[in-house]
C-alpha cells in the first residue's frame, strides 16, 4: 500500500476533508525507505497521504542537513544521502524555514524550560510558532516535544487524515 | 520548496510584524503582498506575538502546470528513496542514528 502511495505522485487534494499543518521530523525521512526498520510504510504512507492531500509542509532548514547525515551514515552512500536530502527540499508543500535569530531565541527558550535537545527544539519551536502538528518517529522528542506542541507519530497523523 | 530567504526580494529575511492597527490600516495591501509575494507576517497585540499570517499556495486548487510540477517533484523523491532501499544495512537504524546524532 505504501508502495502503491508513493508512486502515485498526482495531488489529488480531497476538497471535503480539513486541511492540516504540518511540521516533518527528519527522522519520518529517514525511516520512510528503511525496508529493515519498523514503522517505514507508515512514514512512507503518511508522506504520500500529505502530499495527495496537499498539506502545507513546514520545516526548519536543519532539515535537510539531518536527512543527508542519517542516511549517509546508515547506507554509506554518500551520492544517494545528498540526492534524498535534496529531493526532500524540493517536495511540493514543503516550506522551508530559515534559521533566523529569532527562530533561536524560541528553541533556545523552549530547549532550556523543557530540557531538549538542540535539534529538537528547532523543530519545535517551528511547530509552535506556525501551529502545525509535529510528526516524527524520534521517541524522545515525541515524548518531551508534547508539552510544546502537538506530537505524532505517522500512525497518529494517518489516523487524523481518515 | 518555499525558501523565505529566497522568494522575497522586497521583503527581509525575517518575518515582518505586523500589529492589529496596522493590519486593519493595511488589509488589503498585506494581503497582495501574502498572495503575491507570498511574504509572511508575525501579528502582534500590544508588542506580543499572537498569530502568523503565511502564504499557503498549497492549499489553493493548483492549475494545472503546478500539478504537473508537484508530479515530477513527488516521482523525484519517490525515486531517490527506492534508489536508497537496497543501500540501507541490515541491523542499522536510520532513526536510531539521527537520535543519537543529536545528542
Amino acid at each position: 500500500m505504501a508502495r502503491a502511495a508513493a508512486r502515485s505522485g498526482r495531488s489529488r487534494r480531497k476538497t471535503s476533508s480539513p486541511t492540516f499543518r504540518y511540521t516533518l521530523d527528519a527522522s519520518v525521512f529517514v525511516n520512510a525507505f528503511n525496508a529493515h526498520e519498523r514503522g517505514h510504510s507508515e512514514s512512507l504512507q503518511i508522506l504520500a497521504t500529505i502530499h495527495q492531500r496537499g498539506d502545507p509542509v513546514i520545516v526548519p532548514t536543519l532539515l535537510v542537513a539531518e536527512i543527508a547525515s542519517a542516511v549517509a551514515r546508515a547506507t554509506d552512500d554518500r551520492a544517494g544521502a545528498l540526492r534524498y536530502a535534496a529531493a526532500t527540499a524540493e517536495l511540493p508543500n514543503l516550506t522551508l524555514v530559515a534559521f533566523t535569530s529569532a527562530l533561536a531565541r524560541g528553541a533556545a527558550e523552549l530547549a532550556a524550560t523543557h530540557r531538549l535537545r538542540g535539534a529538537d527544539a528547532v523543530y519545535l519551536a517551528v511547530a509552535r510558532r506556525y501551529a502545525t502538528g509535529l510528526i516524527s518517529r524520534d521517541e524522545e522528542q515525541l515524548r518531551r516535544g508534547s508539552r510544546v506542541a502537538v506530537c505524532l507519530t505517522p500512525e497518529q497523523a494517518l489516523g487524523q487524515t481518515r | 520548496m518555499r525558501d523565505h530567504l529566497k522568494d522575497s526580494k522586497s521583503e527581509p529575511a525575517t518575518q515582518k510584524l505586523v500589529g492589529v492597527r496596522e493590519l486593519k490600516a493595511n488589509a488589503a495591501r498585506i494581503l497582495r503582498r501574502v498572495r503575491d509575494s507570498r511574504a509572511s507576517y508575525v501579528l502582534t497585540h500590544r508588542a506580543r506575538a499572537v498569530g502568523v499570517i503565511l502564504p499557503l499556495e498549497a492549499a489553493n486548487p493548483s492549475v494545472a502546470h503546478d500539478d504537473v510540477d508537484a508530479f515530477v517533484r513527488w516521482n523525484d523523491f519517490a525515486r531517490a528513496g527506492r534508489r536508497l532501499k537496497r543501500r540501507f544495512r541490515p541491523g542499522v537504524s536510520g532513526v536510531r542514528l539521527l537520535s543519537s546524532m543529536r545528542r
